[in-house]
């Protein structure tokens, strides 16, 4: 670790603990059920202190470092109904507040999804959507990735470890990414999904196929939404995890509040390394000492993957303002640094070529809710962010597997991934967005969002090798996205209906690009403008007190990149007829509470999906030249069910399963040759999937330490890399069958304020592959600790 | 009585997940017997253009073959019948491999040499029954060669040899034949950037040692030969004729004429008598590459027509942007002649080929099939062959026997 990095991690850790050390003493009790138990988890907060503490396993809680006053206690926890209490403190005294709470839900807690009254509301929305409240899941040490992978419909594809490129799909289709609702790609690398820590997230949001209003991004599959902690209060959370490869992941956020002035502080930052040095099994190596050369297999590591991530944040402002309830201004910066070991094939090996990656942003954000006889509410947030991109590559020499050089290119040219150069490209992101929901009665509000977004970015190779054709240039991209939307509730809120439009804009230009002219190709500045406009519908409806019913129909679209369009001015010719992918997708679900005795919880939830969507941009595949151009049509169809069990709250298991078929949908080819293919599920697409996830929660061991076992195993039915009906089957490509399977133990302590974990991933130490020849790291080992005070 | 339907529910779902659990990919499944007499090697592309399978068939002038029955081979570059006896051989990517795939009792990979990651081969010359001659890589002014065995799979030679490239110019090769004591090896210079060639250009080398020995060029046309198939071809009395391209994927010049340069019987230097302007014959086409010499200074060539092109896909992979015709050009009458065939998509990386009956068969990627037809030169009769099923595009046509 770099030496600087190691002082600005442990400074941070201090600055931030600073508020943790000062607490005293205050208000404690008891938080049971009717029937006398203790419940663990529940929440306790002093509404004008912003002040909380969380029940241990016998209720207990206790919240120092109060004054004396006249407060407010909110009791709240997921499988309960809330409790409001007016209490007061006085002088030199210790304030008790006891109280037993009504069993309101049967929702399972632990590794489950959902939890806060925010993610139920949530879930009970329209959307077909999974709200993961992660907060269990922290003492773990688990990405946001890997925790995505357990939620049915959901696919990840990693080509490799810690940091490597991966691909999220949902129920077929590419999702979008966001973070608290800003598409996450300008944010900058460090925050992909795969690099920012979980202990940093409140909840993950995952819309499937109906993307609402509020989140402005295009996609035909859905959408993913992180939200981070920003919850104003005060509270510190500080990780740090280890394990097989050297892998080191440390993360520290906090919050310091004053209720008084209102003033907020705020800060996170994080830091992941890792050499990614895993085996890789039957690597194929030549060996040039024999006539004629000859090759044989051989179990090696990676030597050329090392990985390193990082960010730092700081938010200041005020809350709980007459003219703001959050004002926070903030300043941050991150990057990543990585080695690179293979292109998007496992040959040949990368033996010096490296990426790296700046980020300077400031942001600010605001809301007030409540305006105009509250019935208006106003959020705010504006981003702007500046990325340097290097990209070196002008080695001559050809590595091997073993790591050592084949030989030494002839070519002056010829790097090892492609032409050799030092790419440096600077990229400036404005993005902003306004959201403005007026409730017209109780039960009726409109809402509108605006989100927008520009991208200028200039690439230049000023260490150009002589013949190389990276050229200096220069490319703007501007989006917006505008979504007007309406929702109602009726019938004691049993009915709940969104309805929406969203206009899609996007601007693209570049200065200098290959055209298409008349047959023949020049060079030339180019721009485009695309738009779209398209809507959705939602209901859901509970049947009974056990059932709820949602249904939803979106006509959706993906707009096409600046890439897609406008090519590289290299090697990839600008197509500006191409047209936005989309989509018409229908979603059916339900979820029931099967059994809700006071021992037993069972519940399922089901889901059926049907996609149809047209006009998919592909690049085609030239040799020295290629464009994209609009081509498939695909039919996406399938279900998905989720099996959930709590068994006297100490044991928990989650089965789910997804089937899904997503199919060719072109009748012909060429205008009237039939397509053999239609009809037949798309290459290199996995078609049924599950998890199995369960862990028993031993409590009040070893002087009140809950200790939770858990096992988690991930399932992938083996597919084709080409199409099913295409040559003979026992001659085809395949991508095998994933079974991998995860061990663990953590330990918490009073009030899980600590934690310990201990886990063995890929206990089987099986050859795993999402990709094409792309293996996966093996078994491992690491551990995390975790401290946490809300 | 709710549970109990709870409970049966459940057990459904159990039992639905534990059958798909358990059910992976198939195998073989209503596929016929591979006919291991087969000669001919139709090398297809799966409707997305992304799959790439071989086609064992005995027969081109007749019947019907199906994708299903194909061998489904790992995405190569450049596929080449080099050696005549059975054998294709295709320029692997993950890892780089030069894959011999031979005719056995199956299609199968019989034989890989592993190679550099620079290998781009181009122009190649077939020396004999074992060996070829082929350019594996431009650097600059660089011409990097190499001899291969094909009975072997050991590379036997291996050289190179400079010539001049003006700046923001690169070089690419065209074509390769011998040519009494030497061999004309034809080849691009053009612009970085955009691909424009303005200049037909032929390097002289010595046959035997492969150095340089002279070069010419020529300004009537541009975009000397094809690349990746062997475009240039002797006739009967010796002298050696190649085609300008300077559409799009060649030349990239629509200023300049299309057509045939000579270079004579052991002459070193591009015939200033002769030039056949394809363009004009072919009502303002250009020619695509694809041919194959039938004798008596005909050949049988691929034409684009130009005014059918669209938008879209510009290697007419995928798409039909490029719709081809077919004519027999007559190179001493300077005539041309369009067989009456339907209009053929892509961008014709195939080239036709002789049967051993004489007949010059070619593919005809047709808007309602895929096709295989014949042309007989001796009568002049065009025939359709075999019909293909399952494929976007049959890309290549190759001869292993």
């Amino acid at each position: 670790m770099p030496k600087m990095l190691k002082f600005w991690v442990f400074s941070s850790i201090w600055v931030l603990s600073l508020p943790a050390l000062a607490q005293k003493t205050g208000i404690s009790g008891y938080i049971k059920t009717a029937d006398g138990k203790g419940i663990l988890n529940s929440s306790i907060l002093v509404v004008e202190t912003s002040d909380g503490a969380v029940s241990d396993s016998t209720g207990y809680y206790h919240i120092p470092s109060v004054r004396p006053g006249k407060y407010t206690i909110i009791i709240s926890h997921v499988n309960y109904d809330t409790e409001v209490v007016k209490a007061e403190l006085r002088e030199g005294e210790t304030l008790t507040v006891s109280r037993q709470l009504v069993d309101r839900t049967s929702e399972l807690a632990a590794v489950e999804i959902t939890g806060k009254t925010e993610s139920q509301e949530l879930r009970e929305k329209p959307f077909h959507v999974n709200v993961i409240d992660v907060q269990p899941l922290q003492q773990k040490n688990l990405d946001i990735t890997r925790v995505l992978t357990q939620v049915s419909g959901v696919r990840v594809r990693q080509n490799a470890g810690l940091g490597s490129s991966f691909d999220l799909t949902l129920n077929g289709f590419k999702a979008a990414q966001f973070i608290n609702g800003i598409p996450v790609d300008v944010y900058g690398s460090a925050y992909a999904f795969n690099s920012i820590p979980l202990n940093q997230v409140d909840r993950i949001e995952v819309f499937k196929g109906v993307v609402p209003v509020h989140l402005g991004g295009d996609a035909l599959g859905g959408a993913v939404n992180i939200i981070t902690r920003n919850k104003i209060r005060n509270n510190l959370n500080v990780s740090y995890a280890a394990g097989s490869f050297n892998t080191h992941k440390a993360s520290v956020q906090g919050m310091f509040t004053d209720a008084r002035t209102g003033f907020v502080l705020s800060g996170s930052a994080f830091f992941n390394y890792s050499d990614n040095s895993y085996e890789m099994k039957n690597m194929v190596i030549t060996d040039t000492t024999t006539t004629p050369i000859s090759t044989y297999t051989k179990d090696v590591r990676r030597f050329h993957d090392d990985f390193l991530s990082y960010a730092a944040k700081a938010d200041v402002g005020v809350s709980n303002k007459k003219f703001a309830d959050v004002l926070l201004a903030g300043v941050g910066f991150s990057g990543i640094r990585r080695d690179l070991q293979t292109g998007s094939l496992q040959y040949p090996a990368i033996g010096e070529a490296t990426g790296e990656e700046d980020n300077h942003h400031v942001s600010l954000r605001y809301s007030k809710h409540g305006l105009l006889n509250k019935k208006l509410d106003l959020d705010g947030f504006l981003l702007l962010n500046t990325i340097n991109f290097v990209f070196v590559d002008t080695s001559s020499r050809s590595y091997q597997w073993d790591g050592t050089v084949f030989r030494v290119r002839t070519s002056k040219t010829a790097g090892e991934l492609g032409d050799k150069q030092i790419y440096r490209a600077t990229q400036k992101d404005f993005s902003q967005r306004y959201n403005i929901a007026y409730h017209i009665t109780p039960n009726q509000s409109l809402t509108l969002n605006v989100i927008s977004g520009t991208t200028t970015q200039k690439n230049t190779d000023p260490n150009k090798v002589e013949g190389t054709s990276v050229d200096d240039n220069s490319s703007e991209y501007s989006k917006m996205i505008i979504g007007l939307g309406h929702d109602m509730t009726l019938w004691d809120e049993k009915l709940r209906s969104t309805a929406y439009v969203k206009y899609y804009r996007m601007d693209a230009s570049i200065d200098s690009t290959l055209r298409w002219r008349g047959g023949y190709f020049d060079l030339a500045p180019m721009d485009a403008v695309k738009t779209f406009t398209g809507g959705g519908l939602g209901f859901s409806y509970i049947i009974s007190d056990r059932i709820l019913a949602k249904v939803s129909a979106e006509y959706a679209c993906r707009l096409p990149t600046t890439y897609e369009l406008l090519g590289d001015g290299i090697s990839t010719v600008a197509n500006v007829s191409l047209k936005p992918e989309v989509s018409m997708n229908y979603n059916l679900g339900f979820s029931s509470k099967l059994i809700t005795g006071e021992e037993l919880l069972l519940t399922f939830e089901a889901a059926g999906f049907y996609r149809k969507a047209k006009d998919f941009i592909r690049a085609t595949a030239g040799v020295t030249r290629s464009t994209h151009i609009n081509y498939d049509k695909v039919l996406v169809r399938g279900a998905e069910g989720e099996l959930k069990l709590v068994l006297d709250d100490k044991l928990a298991i989650r089965a789910n399963a997804t089937y899904q078929q997503v199919l060719d949908d072109n009748k012909y080819i060429g205008g009237s040759l039939p397509n053999y293919t239609y009809g037949v599920q798309l290459p290199n697409t996995p078609y049924f999937f599950g998890n199995f996830d369960a862990e028993y929660r031993f409590k009040d061991v070893f002087s009140k330490l809950n200790i939770i076992p858990y096992y988690n195993l991930l399932y992938v039915n083996e597919f084709y890399l080409g199409y099913e009906n295409i040559a003979r089957g026992d001659r085809k490509y395949t991508i095998p069958m994933q079974l991998v399977q995860d061990i663990g133990i953590t330990a918490s302590g009073p009030s899980e304020k600590y934690s310990v974990s201990l886990e063995c991933s890929n206990i089987m130490d099986e050859e795993v592959y999402d990709n094409f020849r792309l293996q996966k790291p093996g078994r491992a080992f690491n551990f995390k600790i975790t401290y946490f005070i809300n | 009585m709710i549970m109990k339907r709870n409970v049966t529910l459940l057990g459904m779902l159990l039992l639905l997940s534990a059958t798909l659990f358990f059910s992976g990919c198939s195998d073989d499944e209503g596929t016929d017997p591979i006919d291991l007499s087969s000669e001919y090697i139709l090398e297809v592309r799966s409707p997305d253009g992304a799959t790439m399978a071989m086609h064992p068939v005995p027969d081109l002038t007749q019947g019907k073959a199906e994708i299903k029955n194909a061998f489904e081979v790992l995405f190569s570059w450049y596929v080449a019948d080099w050696d005549r006896s059975g054998a294709v051989f295709g320029f692997d990517y993950n890892p780089y491999y030069f894959s011999k795939y031979e005719l056995t009792t199956t299609f199968e990979m019989t034989e890989q040499i592993p190679l550099d990651d620079d290998y781009t081969p181009s122009a190649n010359l077939r020396l004999d029954n074992d060996h070829v001659w082929f350019v594996k890589q431009i650097d600059g002014g660089t011409i990097h060669w190499a001899i291969i065995n094909t009975t072997t799979m050991v590379m036997d030679d291996e050289g190179s040899f400079d010539l001049t490239v003006a700046e923001g110019k690169e070089l690419g090769a065209g074509f390769a034949m011998k040519n009494g004591s030497n061999i004309i090896f034809g080849y691009r210079e053009a612009d970085a950037e955009t691909g424009k060639d303005d200049v037909v250009k032929i390097a002289v080398l010595d046959a035997t040692t492969y150095e340089l020995e002279s070069t010419d060029s020529d300004d009537r046309s541009s975009g000397s030969g094809n690349a990746y198939s062997q475009a240039a071809f002797r006739t009967e009395d010796g002298d050696v004729y190649f085609p300008t391209l300077t559409y799009a994927y060649a030349g990239n010049n629509p200023d300049k004429p299309c057509g045939f340069m000579r270079v004579k019987n052991n002459e070193t230097t591009i015939d200033d008598t002769y030039f056949l302007n394809v363009k004009s014959k072919v009502n303002n086409n250009n020619l695509t590459g694809p041919l194959v010499y039938l004798g008596d200074d005909k050949v049988l060539a691929q034409v684009v027509r130009e005014d059918l092109v669209e938008n879209g896909d510009y290697w007419g992979v995928e798409s039909d942007i490029y719709q081809n015709e077919w004519y027999v050009i007559d190179l001493s009458a300077e005539t041309a002649t369009k067989l009456d065939v339907p209009l053929s998509r892509g961008n014709g990386d195939g080239n036709p080929i002789m049967t051993a009956d004489g007949l010059a068969a070619f593919v005809v990627n047709a808007a309602n099939g895929n096709f295989i037809y014949t042309y007989n030169p001796t009568t002049g009769e065009t025939k359709k062959g075999i019909t293909y099923v399952g494929a976007n595009v049959i890309y290549k046509l190759h001869n292993i026997e």
